[in-house]
């Protein structure tokens, strides 16, 4: 069996160790004899999601990513969307994920666009305001929707008006075995862990749903308590550090999603999780206590 | 200052009792055993410190200001080793006259005649030439480097006739103690004033971007070249030419000067930090040029600083191994130290490039039948850099790896993703993973395929996980211990507490910081 994963701009972003999510998703494919090719998407190269199973960007510093945003919006920003409608596994983390909203404002001068797949917005509140930087422990909301989540087909994705709060990842798919059962329990750990460090606040608008609550950290602006944002089977974060070694639930549930759009009904063998999770649960009796949620009124 | 060899039997008692003092409070754990010997010795003979200093056939060095005086005496004591000389040191934290006279006192004998043994043979560095103290073997050298407070300083000058005094920098956040920056001033001014004793009125080297030091300066002679130990008073000054890393300043309104000579409001067109900077008054008075002066620097985080230096003894350029501009200042004030009091300059460089080897890079230490090499690595380049080394000759290595996640490592661990751990694959003959982030790297290792052949042992708290590392090698085998900034100070601390290793006061290191910084750490390393 074989996936292949789009990295894109691998080569200008990879500011806090994007590496470590390709680390992870390649070892965890070839622990289970899965071949994962990773394929570079730079500047000048067009997005192709009917080759991809999988999509991942990460973060730069602000001057890579006005490098690149000419060269997004000309080559990739319609491929992208399309694919997202069509429920293509995307995984952008901190600068990705900003790009990923409608626009950023920075602290000074007019917004700049973002690709617009999540309805949401990022604001730099000025070089005054600290940023916000720490371990965040989150809990995940779409967890639970997740192990009951089936998507094989394109024709089962809800479009972004129909996932308001509270709404399932997928509606109206059909019912296939239940995923991982047998092989990872179903979602033994319902938390996400990980470093975060940004200056800009993100706002989601009712398209898009959080990736998660914060139990301690900043998240997405400091205020709500969200963290992250989840729309079709596209995940943004703040969360790196690296993300997806540490949050295997999180790493086989892009690759459960990759390997079923190809092989519905397909599960992931079981791995042997006993040092992720210890790592994970280090960081959450560390870092995870509840009285560190910041919020502002 | 030529050694008197006069016998002063009173000195002499002094310094026993000062010597049975030292050890006592030594045995007794306090603070090192600095302050009470010398106390005793100051009591039993009030003239000790001059008795004794004005035997120091290499003359005296007096290194003084708010930050910095204490690397700078490390660096200085490094240069002058590599020089072939043997510095006699107040140990850090008894920067007071009667540390000095303790540092002097046990090297004395019952009949006061100081008593020093020959200099340990030159690590790679040329001798000093021209130096009295190298012709002077029954004395092995020996220079003194005294580091003194503010307070101090007004008693200790005048007592050692110090050939050379060095002024760090005057920050304003000692003045609870010491009172105004001005009032400082004048006292130094005072001190530095008094007419000398001897025959030989001392050099002063002055940081030239703190407009209160370089004030010191006596008048004209701003600039001037090096003039010879033993020659007339002068001024050597030194400062950061190199302009790019500075920015107008000061930065906060409490760091704004006033022009020393008409006080006026000094501007900064170029301000390095705090108050250090290129700076001019509106009357025309302004910063004189530096004689020796970091012409460019190139800041590589924390690797280190790459520098080239201008000097009246010519230029040198180096990768000084310590971070940031305060260590560049350092550097400066310890190389135009060292060249004042004669030194040469391939001495400078090899002590100042060579700096940080006593802490972090490849550092051997005995523990029983075993060999402990502590390597530092803090970010990818270095951990790839010391893995590289380590694993050059091809040879499985027992190793013990240590990730901490304190401010002083970086809070955030992310960057153990980008550094190659896949090159450990297959090499370790043992391994044992450490710190707080243990888990992390473990897992981290896990995906390199390190673990996979290898049993990894997983064990947070730094004094166990030596103990396992240690228990799983055959007598005889080495360990290579590949650590972050406070997990390094850590085990450092572990195995000076054991012996195996000297403690930092021991040392003269910066002590006052890093004994309660490691104190914490150790009990950080503790599982919440
Ligand atoms: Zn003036």
């Amino acid at each position: 069996m074989k996936l292949v994963l789009g990295h894109l701009y691998g080569d200008l972003l990879n500011l806090y160790a994007d590496r470590g999510n390709i680390i992870a998703l390649q070892q965890r494919c070839a622990w289970r004899g899965v071949d994962l090719e990773v394929r570079q998407i730079g500047i000048g190269e067009a997005v192709r999601p009917d080759a991809l199973d999988l999509l991942f960007m990460g973060g730069g510093q602000d001057g890579d990513q006005r490098l690149m945003a000419d060269d997004l919006f000309r080559l990739k920003a319609d491929a992208l969307r399309g694919a997202l409608v069509d429920g293509l596994p995307m995984l952008a983390v901190c600068g990705g994920y900003q790009l990923f909203g409608e626009y950023y404002q920075p602290a000074e001068g007019p917004p700049l666009p973002g690709l617009g797949l999540f309805d949401l917005h990022t604001v730099h509140p000025g070089p005054r305001v600290r940023r916000c930087i720490g371990n965040v422990v989150v809990e995940w909301l779409t967890a639970g929707t997740v192990d009951q989540s089936h998507v094989s087909s394109r024709e089962s994705h809800v479009s972004a008006a129909e996932t308001g709060p509270g709404a399932r990842l997928v509606t109206r798919a059909p019912a296939p075995a239940p995923l991982g059962r047998g092989a990872t329990p179903p979602v033994r750990r319902t938390t996400l862990v990980g470093f975060e460090n940004h200056g800009g606040r993100t706002y989601l608008g009712p398209g898009a749903r959080p990736l998660g609550r914060v139990i301690s950290g900043h998240g997405n602006n400091a205020r709500d308590g969200t963290e992250g944002a989840v729309v079709h089977q596209a995940y943004g974060t703040y969360l790196h550090g690296s993300l997806l070694p540490k949050n295997p639930h999180l790493a086989d549930h892009l690759l459960t999603l990759a390997l079923r759009r190809r092989h519905p009904g397909a599960t992931l063998a079981p791995l042997d999780d006993t040092a992720e999770w210890r790592a994970h649960e280090a960081i959450v009796k560390r870092y995870g206590r509840r009285g560190a949620v910041r919020r502002a009124a | 200052m030529a050694p008197s060899g006069r016998r002063d039997l009173r000195v002499g008692m002094a310094s026993l009792a000062a010597r049975a003092a030292a050890t006592a409070s030594r045995v007794l754990k306090r603070g090192g055993g600095t302050a009470l010997p010398g106390l005793i010795a100051e009591r039993v003979a009030p003239g000790l410190l001059a008795h004794l200093a004005g035997q120091l056939p290499g003359g005296v060095v007096v290194v003084t200001g708010t930050n910095g005086k204490t690397t700078t005496s490390h660096m200085l004591a490094a240069i002058f080793h590599r020089a072939g000389l043997s510095p006699v040191r107040n140990a850090s934290g008894s920067n007071l006259s009667r540390g000095i006279a303790a540092a002097l006192a046990v090297h004395a004998d019952w009949t006061g005649r100081l008593r020093l043994r020959p200099a340990a043979p030159p690590g790679g560095g040329s001798p000093g030439a021209g130096l009295s103290a190298q012709r002077d073997a029954r004395h092995g050298g020996a220079v003194g480097l005294f580091e003194t407070d503010e307070a101090a300083f007004a008693r200790v000058v005048p007592a050692v006739q110090p050939g050379v005094v060095v002024v760090t920098n005057l920050f304003r956040d000692q003045l609870d103690r010491y009172g105004e920056v001005d009032t400082v001033a004048a006292i130094w001014r005072t001190a530095l004033s008094a007419p000398a004793r001897g025959s030989t009125p001392g050099t002063l080297v002055l940081n030239v971007d703190d407009p209160t030091v370089a004030s010191l300066a006596p008048p004209g002679d701003e600039g001037a070249p090096v003039p010879p130990v033993g020659g007339t008073a002068g001024a050597l000054l030194f400062g950061i030419e190199d302009a790019r890393w500075g920015h107008p300043g000061p930065e906060h309104a409490a760091d704004a000067k006033v022009c020393p000579r008409c006080g006026a409001r000094l501007e900064y067109p170029v301000c390095f930090y705090g108050h250090l900077g290129h700076y001019h008054c509106p009357n025309g008075h302004r910063r004189p040029a530096p004689a020796v002066s970091a012409t460019r620097l190139e800041p590589h985080g924390f690797d280190g600083t790459d520098l080239t230096l201008t000097t009246p003894a010519g230029e040198l350029a180096f990768r000084l191994p310590l971070p940031g501009l305060y260590n560049v200042y350092n550097a400066l004030a310890a190389a135009a130290g060292a060249l004042a009091t004669g030194v040469p300059l391939s001495a400078v460089r090899e002590g100042l490039a060579g700096f940080t080897a006593a802490f972090g890079r490849l550092e051997r230490v005995q523990v029983g039948a075993h060999v402990v090499y502590l390597v530092l690595a803090k970010n990818p380049v270095g951990m790839n850099e010391a893995l590289r080394t380590l694993f050059a000759d091809g040879r499985p290595k027992h190793l013990l790896m240590a990730l901490n996640d304190l401010d002083a490592d970086g809070r955030d661990v992310s960057w153990i993703w980008d550094a190659d751990f896949e090159h450990v694959a297959g090499q370790a003959a043992s391994l044992t993973v450490s710190g707080r982030r243990a888990e992390e790297l473990a897992m981290r290792l896990k995906y390199a395929g390190v673990a996979g052949g290898t049993a990894l042992e997983i064990e947070p708290d730094l004094r166990r996980a030596l103990d396992r590392a240690l228990a799983m090698m055959p007598a005889g085998e080495t360990l290579y211990a590949v650590l972050t900034y406070t997990a390094m100070l850590g085990l450092r601390h572990v195995l000076a507490e054991r012996g195996h290793l000297m403690a930092y006061w021991d040392e003269g290191a910066d002590v006052s910081g890093l004994n309660s910084q490691v104190s914490r750490l150790t009990s950080g390393m503790e599982r919440p």
